[in-house]
């Protein structure tokens, strides 16, 4: 009998599977491709709305980075975001850089994104499409921290840091 | 070669960037009646009374149990309910300011209470003037052998808490340094400052305090974050009060609100969503009560019992007197080296013969000095950054009242000038000339001006284009950071280190003919 049902559980987990695997490419492309890691920037292109009332406030230019997905490094070496620009043609400049805190993992909706509004280098503030790369790297020169073992409270992840990019935009 | 004054080029940039030093107003608040000043920790000893009061107090709070809630681990549970969770504090939203505000003074309050001593302030870690850590936190025990109640290794949620940011390292300038604080600064309205309110915020409902959804502006996300992350032990969680140094990290926070407050036509935001929002129950008063300020309550830093001195009015046109008299004795010393005026110090070395600084063995030049004059600088309180785009003038008069070091370097010859530029550290074992102008140590940077056949010109007249060019930099900022802890030696040792900027090419190097180091007292 238990030999039946295990045979039974390990089918259907085999056609669950089998479904996941037909998701369409293109949806599981664009997911991936919003994932940075410590070797893989995520590159984002975006083209500036028109000026509208709301622009004209006198607020700097700036670039809106949405996080909803966060994982810090398996042995809670601390990590930051740096966002980075460039018009086609023009130098890449940075824009900013940014950490988590607290540097711990934590996975949200859209609509509960963490934000950060960078303000936009002058360079970039043009009506040309401005190509972003968001990169996540080491903080040179730091250690390992010390209260971070697995299974610890800030629930590391093991595998390597990540971010999950929601949305880039420029306001 | 006699030194004239055409040889001395007084580099605006070079002055600059080691004069960031000092804030005076704290002595004019305590006279003129204002609460506590909260100066920077720069330049303040173990045995500060400002560090020792602090430090009493932190092991009197780490004494009580930690199910009492007015003890170290019990108020530290008002921020976070554990390492993973926060309680009431707000992080991502425009609440972050003003309820940190609030929360730091909680621990001022305990801390006066329980030392009963009301003239204390909180100190702030200014990181942008002083990147490192300060040395009165990183040392597990004190100078007479007693546990340092600063320092942290703790036990507790089955895990030890160490800080793993290494002590003599200094906080990327990428992160804390100037440029940072100037685009801080320059945010034209609150909500770009201090973080923009929650995504679809309506009512002032207390659970908007805890939604992360809002802007966070770069004083959040960069400064505050990073050196949260960095510093590693509690500082990267919920429970990170647990570290004493977060005060002095938040503390810091604070300032740059004020200074940010004080700026012609910075407001805080006139939102009602805002400016009505109460903190009910979130704080306590050091009875154990509860406190519940509402954020217009904690707008004024001086009715809530302390002062960074940013009020202090400055409406005079034309320059103060210490100023003056600042400017008097730099005449004097410029037209006739090695002078010891009244108010005027001269020491002076020769390297060694033959001896040259190049990239991989740069020349260490040691000048012996009186070490009671390099005490009275180490103990003038710096000018905190920001304090000039608050009020400059101010800034200027507090830089002029007491004494200053500058160190001129005299007749230098140098080879490579075209790709080279050449670096001054205070030699000291921590000193580390990759981190450049973010190491405490630094001192300045200056370039030779190739000038025709004449390598080696400085740059300065005509008529001498064949003259070895001279150097003045000011070591006061420098000075202060690096001997501020209590070491004051009795030399001086300058490092002049070569470096090029462009890849693959060599740097040149660099001889002083002299080094004189000149002790300017107002």
């Amino acid at each position: 009998m238990t030999g039946i049902r295990s045979g039974w559980i390990t089918r259907l987990g085999a056609v669950v599977l089998a479904a996941f695997a037909h998701l369409p490419l293109a949806a599981r492309a664009e997911s991936d491709a919003m994932l940075a890691t410590i070797d893989k920037p995520v590159t984002v292109t975006v083209q500036r709305a028109p000026a509208t009332a709301e622009a004209a406030a006198p607020r700097r230019p700036r670039v809106i980075v949405s996080v909803t997905n966060y994982s810090p490094t398996a042995d809670c070496t601390p990590v930051q975001v740096v966002v980075k620009g460039r018009t086609e043609g023009g130098a890449e400049v940075e824009v900013g850089r940014f950490a988590i805190t607290p540097d711990q993992a934590f996975d949200a909706a859209a609509p509960e994104a963490q934000r950060f509004a960078l303000p936009l280098p002058s360079g970039l503030a043009t009506d040309k499409p401005v190509r972003f790369t968001v990169h996540l790297v080491p903080v040179e020169g730091a250690r390992p921290n010390s209260a971070c073992p697995p299974g610890g409270p800030r629930a590391a992840k093991p595998g390597g840091a990540s971010v999950r990019i929601g949305a880039v935009e420029i306001q | 070669m006699p030194v004239s004054r055409r040889h001395v080029m007084l580099q605006g940039a070079v002055i600059g960037a080691g004069v960031i030093s000092s804030t005076i107003p704290a002595m004019k608040a305590l006279a003129q009646g204002q609460p506590p000043l909260r100066r920077t920790l720069q330049g303040l000893a173990w045995n500060d009374p400002i560090v020792e009061t602090y430090r009493d107090a932190v092991a009197q709070l780490k004494a009580k149990p930690n199910s009492d809630k007015t003890g170290w681990a019990g108020l530290a549970t008002i921020h976070g309910s554990n390492p993973g969770a926060y309680h009431f504090c707000p992080h991502g939203n425009w609440y972050f300011l003003p309820w940190h505000r609030a929360f730091v003074v909680t621990y001022e309050r305990f801390i006066r209470k329980l030392t009963s001593n009301n003239d204390f302030a909180m100190p702030f870690w200014d990181w942008t003037s002083n990147p490192r850590m300060p040395a009165v936190f990183t040392a597990a025990k004190l100078p007479n052998g007693k546990p340092n109640a600063l320092f942290v290794d703790d036990k507790d949620f089955g895990q030890t808490w160490k800080r793993t940011w290494p002590a003599t390292k200094a906080m990327p300038a990428n992160i804390v340094g100037p440029a940072v604080l100037q685009q801080i600064l320059a945010a034209t309205d609150y909500e770009e400052f201090g973080t923009s309110r929650p995504k679809g915020q309506n009512n002032t409902n207390p659970s908007w305090v805890l939604k992360r959804t809002g802007d966070q502006g770069v004083l959040e996300f960069t400064p505050h974050n990073n050196v949260h992350n960095n510093i590693g032990g509690w500082m990267p969680s919920a429970s990170s009060p647990r570290d004493p140094i977060f005060f002095m990290h938040h503390c810091n926070i604070d300032r740059i609100w004020a200074v940010w407050n004080s700026l012609p036509g910075n407001e805080n935001s006139p939102d009602p969503l805002w400016r009505g929002m109460t903190f009910t129950n979130n704080f306590l008063n050091t009875d154990g009560s509860s406190w519940s300020p509402k954020v217009t309550d904690l707008f004024d830093p001086e009715k809530l019992g302390y002062t960074y001195g940013l009020a202090t009015p400055v409406a005079s046109a034309s320059p103060m007197p210490s100023l003056v008299a600042m400017r008097n004795k730099l005449a004097t010393v410029r037209a006739a080296p090695a002078a010891n005026a009244e108010g005027v110090k001269s020491f002076t070395a020769t390297p060694p013969t033959g001896a040259v600084g190049t990239a991989t063995a740069p020349l260490n030049v040691a000048v012996n000095v009186d070490p009671a004059l390099l005490a009275s600088v180490t103990k003038r309180t710096p000018v905190a950054s920001g304090a000039d785009l608050a009020n400059f003038a101010a800034a200027q008069e507090q830089r002029a009242s007491g004494p200053r070091v500058l160190a001129f370097i005299r007749d230098v010859k140098v080879t490579g000038a075209q790709d080279t530029e050449y670096q001054v550290y205070l030699d000291t074992p921590e000193t580390n000339p990759q981190d450049g102008a973010s190491d405490p140590s630094y001192v300045g940077t200056f370039g030779v001006f190739v000038h025709g056949e004449h390598a080696g010109h400085g740059g300065a007249e005509e008529a001498d284009t064949n003259a070895d060019p001279s150097f003045v930099l000011d070591l006061t900022a420098a000075i202060q950071r690096v001997y501020g802890s209590g070491m004051t030696p009795g030399t001086i040792k300058l490092r002049f280190v070569p470096t090029v900027a462009k890849p693959g090419v060599r740097p040149g190097t660099i001889r002083p003919g002299q080094v004189e180091i000149v002790f300017l007292n107002t």
